[in-house]
């Protein structure tokens, strides 16, 4: 739009200088305004972003979407995706997920840019995520099939982050669902692709996740190793409020000493990270964690008063927050056992039914299975039996959802790979086929070419064996007129050299016999011969030009009493025209001035020469009496002179009307076209 | 016999030949050889030239007998030889062609000395055409004279500039008043010197004593009315 706006104000600039000065000030404000309108939107959409994470009202992102979308710049539309498509995860919100997954596809579908499709399958993965948070019978497999997508691309962009981050969340996942197996597996990839960034934030997360997968399946050493690494990367992070990550790195270490039964560590641990100063404050899930850790192995230690205090300090503490943590159902479980042990069956059953209730809801498999074990043993008779038989049937259950959901996961990587390769092979096929398209496409538009240009090869060809044709015709017939001339030449030298020769002879003897009357009307018939014979005879116009022969001729015929004039035969070159045209015109000339002085009694007969580029015309006009047309059969003459002119693609006509002269109109194409 | 005028007589009719030799008779003593063949005539003409010239061809210009093996096949032709072979012989034509145009052909393109025709001729007009002959001047005969001359009228009556210098000679006294009354078709004027130019041309083409007989002349040949 801005170059036709330039155009058309340089056209105006040519058109009127003066205005230039005008125009250049017009081009520069439209300018100017475009990006002040780009920068608008952009500020706009960041309002949008601020407002859509302050108030989480669902139409924002729309707004934002419209707003980017309008910018028509990629990047800024992309940006707008993500930004609003990730806060729109953290709320939950579906709908908008949705429609940044699809913007984004939108985005794809036009560009091709991989980064956009890896992004696309991220959010989808991402909405899975959130369908699956609110609704446990949805399989969190969606969502970790995308992932893998994603990631998968991203490793083929060599997007090694990206690739990093999904590895990350799909290793998290693959914790939840207790693969961790797989976890590890995702892990351990994702610290290959991200090692030599020399990352430390995602690296970090990565060796801490390790240490976590370590830590369940028993491998307490190399978990804590893991867990030092994490710290190590941890420091290295700027901005980071060490002494919290501390806390952090105290309660994994506690947690994995704990997990030894190395209860005196890991109550060391805990204490130090309880004693991390205004930890309360600053990082509550941390310090809840670390008491309860603190409480449990206090517990564990025999410290019942102690571990009692801890838990109902932790039970207030999570108790303040308005949704169910697994934290508050650890603390409901673990008073249970704590009051169960110390023989308060009904404070005992209380924090227990407690625990089995909120397990229940959160959907808290363990703490369900061991509430339930425990109940059973609290509670006596029927009921007891009845908790014992569903904690029996949960153990089972959960064992087999837990090998399903490894074999699922399993399955879900296999498939994915596989699913790569097909998509590969369906790839290579669909480029192949694309391929055979476009040639197939080529061959038939080489073909339709081929056809053409040989339609055009044909027509140029007919065309010019139709010419050539007409031109060997036309060619053949001015020989054919040759050659009659050569005859009547060869008949006119017989005439007078045979016939005139022996009349002579005859007219000499009877001259000698003194026969007057009879010699006398030989002479006359002599005469005759000899005239014909000169009718008959011409000369070549090599010899004699075309002019010459004209005035020769009009001399045989011209009288004070019969004029004939000339018009225009100067202005033809007329070396140029064939003989056979020169030779058809002669004759009709003299057929027409021999009609006019015998038949016509005209006393002027002028003769019109003109030619054009292609044609040479004579028009022959007397003021004889002339003849009605329409009755007077053509004398042979006339008939003559038309034929003539015919048999060369001339065209012949006459007019006359009586006491108004005759008018003999001719016309000769030079080439016979 | 060393000082007798030597004479060639070629044409295909022995009547014709023997017509020629009789008025040649009574007309002087010559020595005269015949043929009726041009290429022998050629060849007499050439092999002659050194030792004993013929001083005159009579020659005609159709022939009949002309076979495969001919190679000079008409009077043209050989009279074309003669001239091209540079051979000093007097040229009489002696035909029946009176048609203009094959009279303008031999007449402008081989200039004969003279022109007879055989029906019209005797003794006393080819003895008139030798002495022209000899005096290096052309004789032709009347009728063909004649045919010239109009041809010559009608050429000078596609003439335009001519035409307008005839039409106005008689209405001035003076040449010099023609200059710009004569103007070419574009308009432009003449100049006097190309005027007197025009009508030196006119007078000789016919045969005009002076610019009064030429307005006489033009007029009988209806040139102008």
């Amino acid at each position: 739009m801005i170059i036709s706006k330039i155009r058309h104000r340089i056209r105006c600039f040519i058109v009127n200088k003066n205005f230039l000065l005008f125009y250049l000030l017009c081009l520069g404000f439209s300018v100017s305004s475009q990006t002040k309108e780009l920068n608008r939107n952009v500020d706009s959409i960041k309002i949008l972003l601020k407002e859509y994470k302050k108030t989480k009202e669902s139409h924002l992102p729309a707004k934002a979407f419209l707003l980017a979308e309008k910018t028509k710049i990629d990047s800024v539309m992309k940006k707008t995706y993500f930004d609003f498509g990730l806060e729109s995860f953290f709320y939950k919100d579906l709908s908008n997920l949705t429609l940044t997954k699809n913007s984004l596809q939108k985005v794809y579908n036009r560009t091709r840019d991989s980064v956009v499709l890896a992004k696309t399958y991220y959010f989808q993965a991402l909405f899975f995520k959130v369908l699956n948070s609110k609704d446990n019978l949805a399989k969190s497999d969606s969502s970790f099939y995308y992932l893998s997508k994603s990631k998968n691309i991203s490793v083929q962009l060599k997007d090694s982050l990206e690739a990093t981050r999904r590895l990350l969340s799909m290793a998290a996942m693959q914790y939840k669902e207790r693969d961790y197996i797989g976890s590890e597996n995702s892990i351990i990839e994702g610290l290959r692709f991200v090692e030599p960034l020399n990352e430390v934030f995602f690296t970090g997360l990565l060796y801490e996740r390790l240490g976590n997968v370590l830590f369940i399946r028993g491998r307490q050493k190399e978990a804590r190793k893991n867990y030092l690494k994490f710290f190590e990367l941890q420091k290295r992070i700027p901005n980071v409020k060490i002494k919290y990550e501390q806390a952090r790195l105290y309660n994994h270490l506690a947690k994995s000493y704990e997990g030894e039964k190395n209860y005196i560590k890991g109550l060391e641990y805990f204490k130090k990270c309880l004693a991390i100063d205004s930890l309360k404050f600053n990082s509550l899930y941390r310090y809840e964690v670390a008491l309860g850790g603190f409480s449990y192995n206090n517990f564990m230690l025999g410290n019942k008063g102690i571990a009692l205090k801890g838990y109902l300090e932790l039970l207030k503490s999570k108790q303040s927050r308005s949704y169910i943590s697994q934290g508050l159902v650890v603390a409901h479980s673990l008073l249970g056992e704590i009051y169960a042990s110390n023989h308060q069956i009904k404070k005992a059953i209380f924090h227990t039914k407690k625990g089995l209730k909120l397990a229940k809801k959160i959907n808290f498999s363990e703490r369900i299975q061991e509430n339930l074990f425990r109940l059973s043993k609290l509670v006596k008779g029927e009921k007891g039996r009845k908790h014992l038989e569903a904690h029996l049937i949960l153990t089972d259950s959960l064992f087999i959802r837990e090998r399903e959901q490894q074999n699922q996961f399993a399955k879900v990587r296999y498939e994915t790979e596989k699913k790569d390769i097909e998509n590969a092979s369906l790839k290579e096929e669909n480029l192949r086929k694309q391929l055979e398209l476009e040639t197939q496409r080529q061959q038939k538009t080489i073909g339709w070419l081929l056809a053409g240009v040989g339609f055009l090869v044909i027509v140029i060809g007919t065309s010019i064996v139709f010419t050539r044709r007409k031109k060997l015709i036309f060619k053949a017939k001015m020989q054919q007129v040759e050659v009659r001339e050569k005859e009547r030449q060869q008949i006119a030298k017989s005439l007078h050299d045979e016939v005139a020769g022996d009349l002579i002879t005859l007219h000499l003897k009877l001259t000698k016999q003194e026969q007057i009357a009879a010699a006398e009307s030989l002479e006359v018939i002599k005469e005759n011969v000899r005239n014909l014979s000169h009718k008959l005879s011409s000369e070549s116009f090599e010899k004699v030009s075309f002019k010459d022969q004209i005035i020769n001729l009009i001399s045989d015929y011209f009288e004070v009493n019969f004029k004939i004039k000339v018009q225009g035969i100067e202005t033809i070159n007329w070396r140029r025209i064939n003989d056979s045209i020169k030779r058809t015109l002669f004759l009709a000339i003299r057929e027409g001035i021999q009609n006019s002085k015998k038949h016509g009694e005209a006393t002027v007969i002028s003769l019109n020469f003109s030619e054009s580029k292609k044609a040479v015309f004579l028009i022959v006009s007397d003021n004889g009496k002339g003849f009605p047309i329409a009755l007077k059969k053509a004398g042979i003459g006339l008939k003559n002179m038309q034929e003539r002119v015919e048999e060369i693609n001339g065209v012949f006509s006459i007019e006359s009307e009586v006491q108004k002269g005759t008018i003999i109109n001719i016309e000769i194409s030079k080439s016979g076209q | 016999m060393g000082n007798k005028t030597r004479i060639l007589i070629v044409d295909d009719h022995q009547l014709v030949i023997q017509g020629i030799l009789h008025a040649l008779k009574e007309v002087g003593d010559f020595d005269v050889v015949t043929t009726t063949n041009c290429d022998q005539a050629f060849e007499l003409i050439k092999t002659n030239q050194n030792t004993k010239p013929f001083q005159v061809l009579f020659a005609d210009l159709s022939f009949d007998n002309v076979t495969e093996e001919t190679n000079i096949a008409c009077g043209e032709d050989l009279i074309k030889a003669i001239k091209e072979n540079g051979l000093d012989i007097k040229i009489c034509v002696i035909t029946g062609h009176t048609e203009t145009n094959k009279v303008y052909s031999i007449i402008s393109n081989l200039k004969p000395n003279a022109y007879l025709l055989k029906s019209k001729c005797n003794a006393l007009e080819i003895s008139f055409a030798l002495q022209k002959m000899f005096k290096n001047e052309y004789y032709y005969t009347h009728e063909i004279h004649q045919k010239l001359m109009r041809r010559n009228g009608v050429q000078i009556q596609m003439d335009a500039m001519a035409i307008q210098i005839l039409k106005e000679l008689p209405n001035h006294t003076k040449i010099s008043n023609l200059e710009g009354i004569i103007v070419k078709h574009d308009g432009t004027k003449i100049k006097l010197r190309s005027i007197e130019a025009k009508l030196a041309n006119l007078r000789i083409d016919l045969n005009a004593k002076n610019n009064i007989d030429l307005i006489l002349r033009a007029k009988e040949l209806g040139i102008i009315d």
